[in-house]
């Protein structure tokens, strides 16, 4: 099955920034852009064979990541997904809704780095 | 002259040595020894030596020598030169003898001398003494036998006996005890005393034999043994001293031996001597002893038949028994001379007669048929029959005929009579007691019994008729009580009527009867003035008349009078019967009488009793006993009366019987008895006891009612007790006239003293008063109570250990009805103490309770279900309640003071709460608006209480004003809100950028400028920046504002 890593945060520095770092890690794996959830949603309806990895941001607009967290719920049967928040937020609040979300896989503030990157990897892995 | 011979050679000295006698030759003038023969040193026991240094006084007794001077200068005068003569002499050892000595005058050695020849005699004097005792004895056997023969009586020939044998044995005492072989016992019967005792004279009469010496020598003696003793071999310590204390140094018993029966014994003692006895002593002796045994044999045998004599002739001359000889035919052919004393007949009166003429008509066949029988048999007995006396009247006899028609010596029917006529008599008398008691007894009552009696008294003494003349309880006079006639004239004596009803004591015969007190006999009454009926008495015939008293102990109770057709000198036999019928007739006539009285008074009394044996069975119970249990006599005579007893008083019968362990006399027990339907009855009891009959009377009273109040009042004042101690109230009286009050057990309680010690005098009443309220107590109680109101008050008091107690007390004075004088007073005392410390905490709760309420602005509510009312308080100012009752209703006020738009809803859920719901307790929230229109949160909490069905009974409700509680919630929920606000800013806003900055430096550390330009790098950090800022902003924004809403609300 072919992977796609997707980036979905409204700020265009961050997710340029990101991508650059993912890709450093992560070779091999195409990495797309969205900058709300609403846009990320259509494009994973539109491609149901696919595997998406998501780092998804929580605050967006149109749709930010607790409304697209909600509507892809029904869509998690259907398509291969595993989402990651990645948040500026360090509001526990945030932290302990994330986790309470059976399709959340992990919760990482930002920002992103080499260290957070290979333990993400690393997790990876060990699956 | 015979020539003196001169003679001195050696072989004369050898034949003078040879001779057999001693032989010496003294000198005349010194009467010293010059020669003496062996044989004379052999006697004299003296060596030839010595004899030779002595002269003739040594072998004389000292007392002699008188005489041998004088013999010596009998000597020296002498015609011729031989002389002879019997001397006593005496030996070296002291031992006297006799000697016969033989002398010739001799010139020796140119001195005067005198050859003697000595011979010895004393074997010669000792067999004459012996020969001469001998004879003495022999005389004493053969004067004792004389004496004994010559005299009649053999003591008195005792008694010269035995001066013989003191005499002839030089005895000092001679005895003679006899033994009476029937009782065993000896006698002493003669005694003698030599003359030279030195006893005094009444120790010499009657010799004391001491008890031990007695009792060894009757051991001895009773065997037939001869008994004799010395001192000197006595061992044992008793005997020794009794034979001392009798200065008795040997005596001798001989046993008396009739016909092999010990008899006594004849004692002898020497008070000198210890005795050896010689046989011829011995023989003296067993001659008197053997003529004792004949003499007292002889003289029991004498005895005997002198005894059987006289007896015989006391049996045939004064003897009551008659012995006569009959032959067949009933003629008497012997009579024996009693028949003079016993029948008045010489024996040659009745000789020749026929012996059936002389008896009672009726007992002839009898008799002769007793007559024939015994001629074919031995003997035989005739039952009592009558014999005429000389004097005509007729004696009862008692014979046994024997049949010695055979014998030659009597040829005819011997006939042994006795005169038994006081034994018939008695008997028939006896028996007529009897019959009399016995006709009494037959008839229940008085009169009918002493009619019956007469009846039979009358037949028995050939009476015509009989009265019994009773006096009256006052003894004025006499009453006709009994009667009974036998034929036609006593019958018609009796009928005749009376003239008077009765007599005085005063006149008739009855009176003079009952004065003299002794049986009387009127022969030809009728002539007498006395008798009132004699004119009469005479038509019907009757011509004698007894009367005899009756008589209860000495004193007379009546009389009997008997008439009779008959002389007085006829009625022997009627008198004889009669004697002594008085007493036995007063006796019972008393006994029956008593017994009537007695039995009147045992029914007639009220109260019950009975008879009770001592086997516990009722053997005569009353009406009242009776009617007392509800049972009737049947079922109680001859019941145990322990069944009639409760079971728990049972053993106190043995109170009252004397064989269990009662008394005399017994008083007071009180006994619950068995009544019918389980009742019991109370009975208290007295008895007393008939110990010859083993009865008890017993008497009792019901007190069923009276125990019963008893105990209703001890219940009663039990409960009064326990109510007292229960509701703490104390009881005192005090009596005016008296210093000291009466306090209940309660009232002391309260005072905290007991009766022990505390004495509630007026003086220590006071003291135990609070000194404060002590003027209530020293107040004369006349100037502020009134009689009969009562008066309440209360005051402190200081109890026993000092604690103050509040009591609450209630009196009264009681007046005299009629004097209206003050009586008594009483009362009651409370301990109110407790009370007054609730009164007190409540003051102070209630206090708190209103600051509380006024504090906490809380209103109280009740729901009262069943009068549908609703009440609410609330407290203003702090301090003052204010209650509002009304209906409960959804428009009342309290509902008004609810907010329109919370009203209904208040409503339904106190109405759904209340009758739909279970649960009891509940809360509710809500507004109200006051007066001035200000509205308020309240909560509202209330508690159901609900009967069995759950109904709700009470409701009780509190209502909180919570407005201010809910200004500030309503504060801090704004405040929440700002703070999640700011922190939502902080979290994302404000790191938003500042992740951005993070990120670009991590890119610039690991890429360097490959991916920004420093320009471009620091374009997106200011802008960052900015951005940063901007959003700080919005924070203190946020806050400023909050705050001024803050603000604001409070300056509303």
């Amino acid at each position: 099955m072919n992977k796609e890593i997707l980036l979905i945060d409204d700020d265009a520095i961050t997710n340029f920034l990101n991508q650059n770092l993912i890709e450093q890690k992560i070779k091999g794996i195409p990495i797309t852009i969205f900058y709300n959830g609403l846009e990320g949603l259509k494009y994973i309806k539109n491609n149901p064979d696919k595997h998406f990895i998501i780092f998804l941001d929580i605050n967006m607009p149109v749709m930010n990541g607790w409304e697209f967290l909600e509507e892809i719920d029904s869509l998690m049967l259907e398509t291969s997904m595993e989402i990651h928040v990645l948040t500026s937020s360090i509001y526990p609040g945030d932290r302990e809704r994330a986790n309470a979300l059976p399709n959340v896989s992990s919760f990482i503030e930002k920002p992103l780095d080499e260290s957070a990157m290979e333990s993400f990897i690393l997790g990876k892995f060990k699956e | 002259m015979s020539p003196i011979l001169e003679v001195s050679s050696f072989s004369e000295d050898y034949i003078f040595d040879l001779c057999p006698h001693p032989m010496w030759v003294y000198d005349i003038e010194t009467l010293r020894f010059l020669k003496v023969n062996d044989a004379a040193v052999r006697q004299y026991g003296f060596s030839r030596g010595r004899f030779l240094n002595m002269t003739l006084k040594a072998i004389r007794p000292k007392e002699d020598v008188p005489k041998l001077k004088m013999a010596v200068q009998n000597t020296q005068k002498r015609d011729g030169s031989y002389k002879e003569g019997y001397y006593r002499h005496k030996k070296k050892d002291g031992t006297v003898f006799p000697v016969f000595l033989k002398g010739n005058l001799i010139q020796y050695k140119g001195k005067m001398a005198e050859l003697i020849v000595a011979i010895d005699i004393s074997d010669t004097v000792q067999y004459e003494k012996k020969l001469l005792s001998q004879t003495r004895l022999f005389q004493a056997i053969s004067d004792m036998n004389n004496n004994l023969i010559r005299h009649s009586d053999w003591l008195k020939a005792l008694d010269v006996c035995f001066t013989l044998l003191l005499e002839t044995l030089k005895i000092h005492r001679i005895y003679f005890f006899q033994s009476d072989p029937t009782q065993d016992r000896i006698t002493l019967m003669k005694a003698k005393t030599g003359s030279d005792m030195e006893t005094d004279p009444d120790s010499r009469e009657f010799p004391q034999l001491p008890f031990p010496v007695l009792q060894y020598l009757m051991e001895r003696v009773r065997k037939g043994r001869v008994f004799a003793i010395k001192k000197s071999e006595v061992i044992d310590p008793g005997l020794l001293d009794s034979m001392d204390s009798e200065n008795i140094k040997s005596l001798l018993a001989l046993p008396i031996l009739v016909s092999g029966t010990f008899r006594g014994f004849i004692g002898l003692e020497d008070q000198k001597l210890e005795r050896i006895w010689t046989k011829e002593e011995v023989q003296l002796l067993n001659t008197l002893t053997t003529n004792l045994n004949h003499l007292i044999n002889q003289s029991e045998v004498l005895d005997k038949v002198k005894n059987s004599e006289s007896r015989f002739k006391s049996l045939v001359l004064n003897g009551t028994d008659l012995i006569s000889i009959l032959d067949s035919e009933g003629t008497c052919r012997y009579l024996s001379p009693s028949h003079e004393n016993q029948m008045g007949y010489s024996p040659h009166d009745l000789l020749d007669t026929c012996f059936f003429d002389h008896l009672f008509p009726e007992d002839v066949p009898r008799l002769r048929k007793a007559v024939k029988i015994v001629q074919d048999t031995k003997q035989i007995a005739v039952d009592p029959f009558r014999f005429r006396h000389s004097n005509g009247n007729w004696r009862w006899v008692e014979s046994i005929l024997s049949n010695h028609l055979a014998e030659p010596s009597i040829q005819g029917i011997v006939m042994n009579s006795k005169d038994v006529t006081d034994r018939v008599m008695a008997k028939s008398k006896k028996e007529v007691s009897l019959d009399l008691l016995k006709a009494f007894g037959k008839k229940g009552s008085l009169r009918g019994g002493l009619d019956h009696m007469l009846d039979k008294l009358s037949g028995i003494c050939d009476m015509e008729a009989a009265e019994v003349w009773l006096k009256s309880k006052d003894g004025t006079k006499f009453n006709l009580l009994g009667q009974a006639s036998k034929g036609k004239s006593g019958e018609l004596f009796l009928n005749h009527p009376m003239p008077v009803d009765y007599f005085s004591t005063e006149k008739g015969v009855q009176g003079k009867i009952d004065r003299t007190n002794t049986l009387m006999i009127w022969d030809d009454f009728d002539k007498k003035s006395e008798f009132i009926r004699s004119s009469f008495a005479k038509k019907v015939g009757l011509r004698t008349c007894i009367g005899l008293p009756i008589l209860s102990g000495q004193e007379s109770i009546g009389c009997l009078l008997l008439f009779s057709k008959k002389p007085k000198v006829e009625l022997d036999d009627a008198l004889y019967f009669l004697d002594g019928v008085g007493q036995q007739l007063g006796g019972m006539i008393k006994q029956r009488m008593i017994q009537r009285e007695y039995l009147e008074f045992f029914e007639l009394s009220p109260d019950p009793f009975c008879i009770i044996g001592f086997d516990g069975r009722i053997k005569q119970a009353n009406k009242a006993f009776s009617m007392a249990i509800g049972k009737n006599q049947s079922q109680i005579i001859g019941g145990q009366f322990e069944a009639f007893m409760h079971e728990s008083d049972r053993d106190k019968l043995d109170q009252m019987l004397p064989n269990r362990c009662g008394l005399e006399r017994v008083e007071g027990i009180e006994i619950r008895m068995l009544a019918k339907n389980d009742m019991n009855k109370w009975l208290i009891w007295s008895s007393t006891v008939n110990t010859d009959q083993e009865l008890v009377m017993a008497v009792a009273k019901d007190i069923t009612s009276q125990k019963n109040l008893e105990r209703t009042l001890r219940v009663t004042n039990d409960r009064l007790i326990r109510a007292h101690r229960i509701a703490k109230i104390g009881y005192w009286y005090r009596d005016f006239r008296s210093n000291l009050g009466e306090w209940s057990p309660e009232t002391y309680r309260i005072y905290g003293y007991t009766p022990d010690n505390f004495i509630p005098t007026m003086e220590n009443i006071t003291k135990a008063f609070h000194p404060e309220d002590r003027y209530l107590i020293e107040e004369n109680p006349n100037n502020h109570l009134e009689p009969g109101v009562i008066t309440k008050f209360e005051h402190r008091i200081i109890t026993g250990n000092g604690n103050v107690k509040w009591v609450h007390q209630e009196i009264q004075m009681i007046a005299d009805e009629s004097t209206g004088e003050p009586l008594y007073i009483e009362g009651t005392i409370r301990d109110i103490t407790q009370e007054k410390e609730y009164e007190l905490q409540l003051k102070i709760s209630r206090e708190r309770f209103l600051l509380a309420m006024s504090a906490s602005k809380q209103v109280i509510w009740e729901l009262d279900h069943r009068s549908n009312t609703f009440l609410y308080c609330q407290v203003s100012d702090r301090v003052e309640e204010q209650i509002s009752k009304q209906s409960f209703e959804i428009d009342n006020d309290w509902f008004k003071r609810i907010h329109p738009k919370d009203r209904q809803h208040v409503w339904n859920t106190l109405e759904n709460h209340l009758f739909e719901s279970e649960k009891d307790d509940w809360s509710i929230e809500y507004r109200t608006i006051s007066e001035n229109g200000s509205m308020a949160y309240v909560l509202d909490s209330f508690y159901v209480q609900r009967d069995c069905h759950h109904k709700p009974v009470k409701t009780i409700g509190s209502v909180t004003d919570i407005t201010e509680a809910r200004e500030q919630l309503e504060k801090i929920k704004g405040q929440n809100k700002m703070l999640t606000e700011i922190a939502w800013l902080q979290s994302h806003a404000v790191r938003l950028p500042l992740t951005r900055i993070m990120s670009l430096l991590i890119h610039q550390k690991a890429y360097g400028e490959e991916v920004f330009s420093t320009k471009d790098f620091l374009a997106i950090i200011s802008s960052s920046v900015d951005e940063i800022d901007k959003e700080l902003h919005k924070v203190i924004e946020i806050t400023n504002q909050n705050f001024q809403n803050e603000q604001g609300n409070t300056t509303d």
